[in-house]
């Protein structure tokens, strides 16, 4: 037994996933991940064998992120399919405590070189098992080792296709880092209204629905020259509201990386596409952000329009925790059913369509379970609040 | 200035009775006391060698520093105890006064007249690592600083103060003057917390390894270790990894190795292997001394204390130290 063990462990001497990180990377990758961080709490690591595929969801489900780091990004990279052969290494570790590891404000003007590795049972000591090892190298020959716990777990991906989408647009990140700018900085929601021949971006608040001008908040508008654009192709006038957070999370990430930030989008309820990409094929970052469904939609969507405004539904919300709600929108619930296979398992907000599989063209991803069960992930969410 | 003349009229009224001490600038006496306001309540010794604070910590660490007498401008501590005015000397050697006080209120009075930056000098000159942190926001800070200090501005945000104590040590005056604007505090004192002796304790037993290195590096180590870790280990070896810090926590381990003969680790001695654990509360109470300072000297003994020093430059010329001892967890392996 234990020749065989030691034999093996020749034969496995590298390490399933092996990533060498220059200091020149070391800004960018601390960069994504305090990116990822804005959004969720969870890193989601795929090594495939060409690449390292990072991704992470907020809590509500309706903010995805996923950044696909090609070797190039790396001095070197080097990943094997698991030893039991059942494909690329998935797992995931919290992201506050890897982040802190390159918060440091020194941290990137020190090290030389960051190792990152992912041992395996045979490769690695019992202590070492189940690890994220990221071993960093800095001057004056000091070593700092962090062994960071991670959960073996289903990849998280989104269904999406950017290619399908009928609009699109590029902008360099110069000219749309200020865009947010303007808006109050408290305010949730934001409206992008594209037409033709025109963009605006738009304060968005539920009160602006609401009959009594006095409830109305401030407004803001933004109106951008389709000319600043380095595209612009829109078929149709299309109004998407999405997170401000997160719109600024996207900005503020084109801006770092100083590339320019590409968004795809349909139409409202679905969700819109933002890439960032360094060429030549050293990373892609795709941000995939649910909008929220017009009140009207949704109506001609469940044929039914006392009840639409009940469709907060929780259909996954354990029965006992909102009974009331449940019963009441159950007749409601039978239209969405089907949606929801295809958007990310058990999509919490009813209000927004979450991330949406096209019903045409090439899937680029397929959707799995989460790692976390059902009641933990819908539990914190709140019920969102209807049009009334 | 007239203004000095005004306060030294004032406090020349009851001489004899009184401790006298006057620093020309408060910036000083501020510093090290942000280096160990980790408690409320500080105990304060003035006695012929200075003015000494201790601050106590669950009895497992103490937090030291002082203003050496040589750094006052003026230092005058009564010939004579209480009671005996014209009595021998070899009386009053030891004599000194010893009170609590509460240390936010005490550093509210000495920086009512704001302006004493929170910028420890040590950074403020910059480079003084060789540039590896002269980027962003330190750099401002020197451009700002050298425009201050510079020429004839030197003196003119620089706030003097005058302390002055009865030899009860029954309340602490304080006065500040900055540019002919004068201060006045008076401040209860309360009666001295009985302390542990760790010092001398420490003292005791054998030195086991000394290591003198570049704050800054430590304090990067310090702020890579995770919050959530109770304890850090602390191993110093003869031989590699020479000087190794580890924690675990709840998101995983992390380790740091330093060799030493680099520009980090200045110097290094060790007699033989050691490991010791500390919890990482108490280490994390010395983190802002450890930002205020440009080097640390860190001290192991035969019974696993450990005794960091902290160099922090003051202001142009003087240096002054703060120590913390921090006692080990006994009884490790049992834990």
């Amino acid at each position: 037994m234990d020749v065989l063990a030691l034999a093996a462990s020749i034969l496995l001497a590298r390490p399933p996933m092996e990533a060498i990180l220059s200091a020149a990377a070391l800004k960018p990758f601390a960069k994504i991940l305090q990116t990822l961080n804005k959004v969720g709490e969870d890193l989601y690591i795929q090594a495939r064998v060409n690449k390292l595929v990072l991704s992470t969801v907020n809590a509500s489900r309706s903010a995805f992120v996923l950044v696909t780091l090609q070797p190039a990004f790396f001095d070197s990279y080097s990943a094997k399919r698991n030893a039991d052969d059942q494909g690329p290494i998935r797992c995931h570790v919290l992201l506050k405590p890897l982040l802190n590891i390159f918060r440091a404000k020194a941290s990137t003007t020190t090290i030389e070189s960051c190792r990152l590795s992912l041992p395996t049972a045979i490769t690695s000591t019992a202590t070492d098992q189940d690890r994220l090892i990221i071993t960093l190298h800095c001057k004056h020959g000091i070593t700092k080792t962090h062994k960071l716990h991670y959960a073996p777990t289903d990849p998280l991906t989104a269904l999406y296709t950017k290619n399908a989408c009928r609009n699109k647009w590029t902008i360099s990140s110069k000219l749309s880092h200020d865009w947010v700018n303007c808006f109050w900085h408290r305010l949730e929601e934001i409206t992008l209204g594209c037409g033709r021949d025109y963009m605006r971006l738009k304060s968005f608040s539920e009160d602006a629905q609401a009959e009594d001008p006095t409830s109305r908040s401030l407004q803001t508008e933004l109106q951008v020259d389709t000319n600043d654009f380095d595209l612009f192709s829109v078929q149709h006038d299309v109004h998407l509201t999405i997170s401000l957070k997160d719109f600024k999370t996207v900005l503020s990430f084109a801006d770092a990386m100083n590339q320019p930030v590409s968004a795809y989008f349909d139409h409202a309820g679905s969700p819109i596409i933002f890439t960032i990409t360094q060429p030549p094929d050293v990373f892609t970052a795709d941000f995939v952000l649910a909008s929220l469904r017009p009140p009207d939609e949704e109506d001609d969507d469940l044929g039914t329009s006392g009840g639409a405004s009940m469709r907060t539904s929780q259909q996954a919300i354990p029965s006992q925790q909102y009974p009331t709600q449940q019963q009441q929108s159950h007749p409601t619930q039978e239209p969405d059913a089907d949606d929801d296979d295809e958007v990310l398992p058990s999509s919490p907000q009813p209000q927004r369509r979450g991330i949406h599989a096209p019903s045409t063209g090439d899937v680029t991803h397929v959707s799995a379970t989460p790692f976390r069960d059902e009641e933990e992930v819908i539990g914190p969410t709140p019920p969102r609040r209807a049009y009334e | 200035m007239a203004q000095d003349a005004f306060l030294s009229g004032r406090s020349t009224a009851n001489a004899s009775s009184h401790f006298k001490g006057k620093l020309d600038n408060v910036r000083s006496l501020v510093t090290i006391l942000k280096a160990i306001s980790f408690k409320e309540k500080a105990n304060c010794v003035i006695n012929r060698q200075g003015i000494q604070f201790i601050v106590e910590e669950s009895k497992a660490s103490q937090a030291r520093t002082q203003i050496r007498e040589s750094h006052f401008r003026e230092f005058l501590f009564p010939r004579s105890r209480l009671g005996s005015p014209n009595g021998d000397d070899s009386g009053d050697i030891d004599s000194e006064i010893c009170f609590c006080i509460e240390l936010p209120t005490l550093l509210d009075c000495l920086t009512i007249f704001g302006g004493t930056s929170a910028i420890p000098y040590s950074l403020s000159t910059g480079g003084n690592d060789g540039g590896q942190r002269g980027h962003g926001g330190f750099f401002g800070a020197s451009q700002i600083q050298d425009t201050q200090t510079g020429g004839l501005g030197k003196d003119r945000d620089r706030v003097a103060v005058r302390v002055i104590c009865p030899l009860d040590g029954d309340h602490l005056s304080l006065m500040l003057e900055e540019r002919g604007v004068v201060t006045e505090c008076r401040l209860t004192t309360y009666n001295p917390e009985a302390l542990t002796d760790l010092f001398s304790t420490f003292a005791e037993q054998r030195m086991v390894s000394k290591l003198i290195m570049k704050s800054d590096w430590l304090r990067d180590a310090f702020s890579e270790l995770d919050g959530t870790s109770d304890t850090i280990t602390l191993h110093i070896s003869p031989d590699a990894p020479y000087f190794r810090l580890s924690a675990s926590s709840l998101a995983g381990d992390a380790q740091m190795d330093y060799p030493k003969d680099t520009d980090v680790i200045e110097s290094f001695h060790c007699l033989h292997p050691i490991e010791n654990h500390y919890q990482h509360t108490l280490l994390q109470s010395c983190l802002k001394a450890l930002s205020l300072s440009s080097k640390t000297s860190i001290r192991v003994n035969e019974a696993g204390f450990l005794s960091m020093q902290f160099m922090i430059n003051v202001n142009e010329k003087d240096i002054e130290f703060v120590e913390y001892l921090i006692s080990p967890i006994a009884d490790w392996e049992n834990e």
